[in-house]
């Protein structure tokens, strides 16, 4: 009776500590997100769905979030097709210099945001290192524009959420029982084929996972869209953290927040019910 | 009888200083200094700000100054964020934000009267609703590097000129909406025709050198080269001279507008005398000048005599009362409408 009382205590804390940093702030974005706006005031006034009207019937808030989910999904391809080998790499190898090579992986994760935009500034600008080299190598004759554009923030956050595909990737290829792939070769597949018919779609549910957190820290990422996107592109947060800092309207930034929620939401079940599907054929 | 040697401890005097000693506690409280949690912006601005104002402010009140940093805007939520309990006693406060801060009842009115050296401010830096007066404050209008642009653009109109394409960088967020206002009146002599700035601002934009964000991102572009003019603060004269970029003002044909800054006491601040006391500091002359120096502030208080060479660097007397205000009103009810428009419009224009 008592280790049931305190098995419950234990799960009360996570239970109380996602009450209040997460149920709470989003129950008052949902009463911001449909108040009034009110002029020279920030916080709105009466229910009112004047903000998501706004949002649905212009233009402006659809492209935008195009141009987010495109965002996006692309960073979640480029850290697949970058992450995979890394993670295959590291759940085989053997090496003493794993643990090195860990640490340089995860290494984007322990720089500071901003500190990491500026150095893709520093390195991908007109003046940068990448052009430079481009151009005294001959491959290319003026600078080619890397910044300021969907190019430079697709490539500063395939950077920063590199470790969360391969880190996903990995848990998932190291609780393979290797002895599956030994049984293949023993049959005569070559490493290819064992990796195509064997590794790679017993890895899926990591790269499911993966895939699914790249992309939703993808497209609610702010800093670097600003720093690397100048003031050209416009995804999302970035239109949301206008609202709250310069048209001091939180009111409207918080409807463009509960969009954006319930977008990724949206694409998330949806996504994640066609990958249950699709692993549940392939299990049968 | 025995006497005591005079300054020699006996058994007795040690009994009374011990028994004297919860008397003098609050004496030593008060000795220790005094904290002011200030919203401020960070960085090189702090710094200066620091060693024009802070530093002798603290000195002479017996304060320590306890920084927040962060921009105007960020602060301003921060302040709204916290109204039912307050972190901050003071704030930095910009003007169209501290009207949105004043509807929102987060800031404390003030004594004028107790406000050190506020009987010398210009009469147009008293807040009419009795809050924070304007401390400092700076004028807006063009900037240009002299080595580069030998014939400066007179006017707002001449931005326009072709002999300025790909020279010119104008603000972009925290400072598109007075870009707007004053591009209006420059064009129409009237702030509120914003269909007219915003078809100029379109013709404008695809031949812009770049944008800043913050003021610090103007400065660093400067240095950079990216561009040469800029619709920027007369204060960062200074500052860029300093930094080795030869900036000069221009006062527009039009007028340049008048950018105040003011500090606004927090609602439920139980420091108003010190925060009323720092606002003074502002227009002590000694900082007053330091200010000028370091930062490029236009002096609040109209009796104090700067040395004539930086004097030649800032408006005159006259000049600043023929300054323009932005019609906050008209921006703080607008702004949300012009920032959607500005996104669609003229932000797919820009290069970057």
């Amino acid at each position: 009776m008592r280790r049931n009382w305190l098995a419950w205590a234990w799960l009360g804390l996570p239970i109380l500590y996602f009450c209040l940093l997460f149920a709470v702030p989003l129950i008052d974005l949902l009463r911001m997100g449909f108040s009034k706006p009110l002029p020279q005031r920030i916080t709105g006034g009466d229910f009112s769905l004047d903000n998501f009207v706004e949002i649905f019937t212009n233009p402006l808030y659809r492209d935008t979030l195009w141009v987010t989910i495109r965002i996006g999904a692309t960073v979640a391809l480029a850290t697949l097709l970058l992450g995979y080998p890394l993670a295959l790499f590291l759940a085989r190898t053997q090496s003493r210099a794993k643990g090195f090579l860990l640490f340089l992986t995860l290494s984007p994760i322990f720089i500071s945001v901003v500190v990491r935009a500026y150095g893709w500034i520093v390195l991908l600008s007109n003046k940068g290192l990448v052009n430079s080299a481009l151009m005294q190598l001959g491959l290319i004759t003026r600078p080619v524009r890397l910044i300021f554009n969907e190019t430079g923030i697709v490539i500063a956050t395939t950077h920063v959420l590199l470790p969360f595909m391969v880190l996903a990737i990995m848990g998932s290829l190291q609780s393979l029982d290797i002895a599956l792939e030994d049984a293949a070769a023993s049959l005569g597949a070559r490493r290819w084929q064992v990796l195509r018919d064997v590794v790679i779609p017993l890895s899926l549910p990591g790269v499911a996972a993966g895939v699914m957190l790249v992309f939703i820290l993808g497209v609610s990422s702010f800093v670097t869209p600003i720093l690397l996107g100048g003031q050209v592109v416009l995804t999302m947060p970035v239109l949301a953290l206008q609202q709250f800092t310069t048209a001091f309207n939180w009111a409207f930034g918080s409807a463009i927040t509960l969009f954006l929620l319930a977008a990724v939401l949206g694409i998330t079940i949806a996504y994640d019910r066609l990958l249950q599907g699709r692993l549940a054929r392939g299990a049968a | 009888m025995r006497v005591s040697k005079p300054g020699s401890l006996t058994r007795r005097g040690l009994i009374a200083a011990a028994a004297a000693a919860p008397l003098a506690r609050p004496y030593i409280a008060h000795a220790e200094p005094i904290p002011l949690v200030l919203g401020t912006n960070g960085g090189e601005e702090y710094k200066t700000m620091y060693e024009a104002v802070y530093s002798g402010f603290e000195k002479k009140y017996n304060a320590k100054i306890v920084p927040v940093f962060a921009d105007g805007a960020t602060l301003l939520n921060k302040v709204i964020a916290e109204k039912a309990n307050p972190s901050m006693d003071v704030s930095i406060t910009y003007q169209g934000g501290w009207d949105i801060g004043k509807a929102e009842g987060v800031f404390e009115r003030v004594d004028f009267k107790a406000i050190p050296n506020s009987d010398k401010i210009y009469e147009f830096m008293r807040d009419p609703d009795g809050y924070g007066p304007f401390c400092n404050f700076t004028a807006w209008g063009i900037c240009y590097n002299k080595d580069e642009i030998k014939k400066p653009p007179l006017s707002f109109k001449d931005l326009w000129k072709p002999d300025y394409k790909g020279q010119l960088m104008v603000g972009g967020v925290y400072h598109w909406q007075i870009h707007i206002a004053a591009f209006a009146y420059a064009w129409t002599g009237d702030q509120s025709k914003t269909d007219v700035a915003f078809d100029k601002m379109k013709q404008l934009a695809p031949d812009l050198a770049g944008f800043y964000g913050l003021t610090s991102d103007a400065q660093s572009k400067f240095q950079q080269g990216i561009g040469n003019i800029a619709t920027w603060y007369s204060r960062t004269v200074q500052r860029l001279n300093a930094a080795g970029v030869p900036l000069a003002f221009q006062t527009p044909e039009e007028g340049a507008f008048i950018y105040p800054i003011s500090y606004q006491a927090v609602k439920g601040t139980k420091k108003l005398d010190l925060v009323e006391k720092l606002m003074g500091e502002m227009y002590n002359p000694e900082a007053s000048v330091k200010l000028a120096e370091l930062n490029g502030y236009i002096p609040g208080n109209r009796e104090v005599k700067l040395p004539p060479k930086l004097a030649a660097t800032m408006l005159t007397y006259d000049e600043v009362l023929k300054a323009h205000s932005w019609d906050w009103k008209l921006i703080n009810d607008k702004q949300d409408a012009w920032l959607s428009r500005w996104n669609a419009e003229i932000r797919p224009l820009l290069k970057g």
